[in-house]
């Protein structure tokens, strides 16, 4: 039994028909390269799994059960964890604040004050951080951190939530190249982890380097859906420009 | 490379409270007053009178009060210009009752509830509806404003029924009297309002810094759309900010109708240019995402010294307005400096820079 399967999924957004029947499925410890032109309906099927939104036809079911997402918070309490690029950050708060956000712990003081347990968050945050094998310290601002620290704040927030199937849309896009391999690296460790990862890029190179599996798209339609090792990246180039209509 | 830990390669260290603090605009304003204080001590002979000094926490607290309030809206990145009318609101709504034969528990209450009653209303229309909170409050600054006007008929009112004694005692009076301690010190004589101020300041920052209110509100102001995906309640966040800050506006107007002894609907007119002020120069970003109620307390600080300075140095009243414009200026533009790469924290750094 698939972690996540989607059967028949559709979306329209008024005559566009952004996805148009889309099958997939993932393992747990996968990591599934999802690739496509602009406007191929990546994201769209990505936010129906996170819960943005539900799909106008199709069924999606995590562990064999069958769900149907209305909220983000739907799909988290069923262990899925979108990381987004630049939204899900607060400049001003320190690493451990943001991995921690929404999920505060507290503890008595003076065995009757509620406070905000700092430390715990921080030495937890900490504890993820070095898991990520990242360089990102819990007590800074997010401020003044590379794009790949920001990444590994970002899915320490998915690890502190015990996620079983991390989505990230573009995590690479506009980062420099030694960040970019800081990335590719979290996701190693989370393969490690036996977490799913489906993974979003326009950058060949970087799925090649850590998906198991490529999962290509155009206009709204699953055209392939083939291990690594049985693909190139002229192929699947072909199959994302159309000049090979499917494999 | 083999025994190095991460912190020893990535240069810069978490930073300390201590040095936090040293870094921080509230530091430099807390100098200032000092130095302004000391100033006024030495040269002046009216300053270290007591009258003076209980004046002076008199008129910092009313406007620390609602910076506190502010405060909080303003870490949201919002802005609240109702303050000054909401004043009125409160001291209207809790006057008139009075006058009209109610005991000041219940026309203290009603008072409060139709001052935050318009804290609701900013809050809704600014964090469901969406609609920019400087345009929603200017709105509610006309509109309460007009309300006060209307309900007193434009007429002073000076007779606060049954209960008068004890409407002027929280205006004016010192702590002990008000708890019923009969004592010479002046701890004990200090004004009432003034301590509410302290306790509000410290209550605030409990909330600010030590709980998860705290934290949502920051996050709010730092990113929204982030505190929002994060499952942050972001609408509950932002309206509780408003009802928060219309409250303090409502308290300060009925501390202040009990200190003034009297009420005409003029009460807190202009009032949110100094409660900006006070939260802007004690280091709140416009921006969203920073400010502290240290930094509203010690911001209202400045301003208040700074009138009475130029009080006791007989500057006549048509300057006081430029003067604080000028300090609001120079707050920012402090704020600035700090940001920037040519920051005075250089300078700092060369006294608390650890060993490499
Ligand atoms: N909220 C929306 N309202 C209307 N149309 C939308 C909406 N979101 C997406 N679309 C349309 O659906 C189609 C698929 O968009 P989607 O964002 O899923 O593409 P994508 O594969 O993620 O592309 P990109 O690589 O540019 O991110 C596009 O034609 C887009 O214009
Ligand atoms: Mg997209």
């Amino acid at each position: 039994m698939a972690l996540l399967s989607l059967s028949g999924i559709v979306k329209r957004f008024g005559a566009i028909e952004a996805v148009a029947g889309v099958d997939f499925q993932i393992e747990p410890g996968e990591v599934v390269g999802l690739m496509g032109d602009n406007g191929a309906g990546k994201s769209t099927l990505v936010k129906m799994i996170a819960g943005n939104f539900p799909p106008d036809a199709g069924t999606i079911e995590v562990e064999g059960r069958p769900v149907r997402f209305h909220k983000p918070v739907e799909a988290r309490s069923m262990g899925i964890e979108v990381v987004y690029q630049d939204l899900a950050l607060c400049d001003n708060l320190t690493a451990s604040d943001n991995v921690f956000l929404g999920r505060e712990r507290w503890r008595l003081a003076f065995g009757f004050i509620p406070v905000l347990n700092y430390r715990g968050m921080r030495e937890r945050s900490r504890a993820l951080f070095e898991e990520l094998k990242s360089e990102t310290r819990a007590g800074d601002p997010v401020r003044r951190m590379s794009g790949g620290q920001r990444q590994a704040v970002a899915i320490a927030r998915t690890r502190l939530a015990q996620a079983k199937i991390i989505l990230m849309d573009e995590p690479t896009a506009a980062i420099s190249v030694r960040q970019v391999k800081e990335v590719l690296d979290l996701i190693h460790r989370l393969k490690e982890q036996n977490i799913a990862v489906i993974l979003i890029s326009h950058r060949m190179p970087d799925v090649f380097a850590v998906c198991d599996r490529i999962v290509v798209m155009r206009r709204g339609r699953k055209v392939a859906d083939k291990p690594i090792a049985d693909t190139s990246p002229e192929e699947v180039t072909g199959l994302i420009t159309g000049a090979i209509h499917s494999a | 490379m083999a025994n190095v830990s991460i912190s020893d390669v990535s240069g810069r260290r978490t930073q300390t409270p201590l040095r936090k603090f040293l870094i921080s605009q509230e530091f430099w304003v807390t100098v200032a007053v000092v130095v302004m204080a000391l100033w006024l001590l030495i040269n002046t002979d009216a300053f270290d009178t007591w009258r003076n000094l209980r004046n002076a926490m008199l008129n910092m607290a009313f406007i620390g009060i609602i910076a506190l309030g502010q405060t909080c809206v303003i870490i949201t990145a919002g802005i609240d210009l109702s303050v000054g009318s909401v004043m009125a609101v409160g001291a209207v709504g809790t006057g008139m009752l009075m006058t009209s034969g109610w005991g000041i528990e219940g026309a203290f209450v009603l008072g409060m509830l139709a001052s935050m009653a318009v804290g609701l209303f900013n809050g809704i229309l600014v964090a469901l509806v969406k609609l920019p909170p400087f345009v929603v409050t200017l709105g509610t600054l006309s509109i309460c404003r007009t309300i006060a006007m209307v309900a007193t008929n434009n007429q002073l009112i000076y007779e606060f029924g049954p209960d008068q004694d004890a409407l002027f005692l929280l205006g004016t009076g010192g702590i002990g009297a008000i708890l019923g301690i009969d004592s010479d010190s002046r701890l004990l004589d200090l004004p009432f309002p003034f301590v509410m101020m302290i306790v509000l300041t410290l209550v605030l920052s409990y909330f600010l810094y030590l709980t998860r209110w705290g934290r949502h509100i920051y996050a709010v102001g730092g990113n929204e759309q982030a505190a929002r995906l994060t499952g942050v309640p972001v609408a509950y966040v932002k309206i509780s900010a408003y009802v928060f800050c219309s409250a303090s506006a409502g308290l300060s107007g009925i501390l202040m109708m009990g200190w003034a002894g009297s009420l005409n609907n003029s009460i807190g007119l202009n009032y949110e240019l100094r409660v900006i002020a006070s939260a802007v120069i004690g280091g709140a970003n416009l921006m969203g995402g920073y400010a502290s109620a240290y930094g509203a307390f010690i911001g209202a600080a400045l301003l208040e010294i700074l009138r009475n300075s130029l009080v006791l140095l007989k500057i006549d009243t048509n300057y006081h307005l430029g003067f604080l414009g000028l300090f609001i200026i120079f707050a920012v533009l402090l704020e600035r400096l700090r940001d920037s790469r040519i920051k005075p924290s250089a300078l700092m750094d060369l006294f608390f820079r650890r060993p490499r």
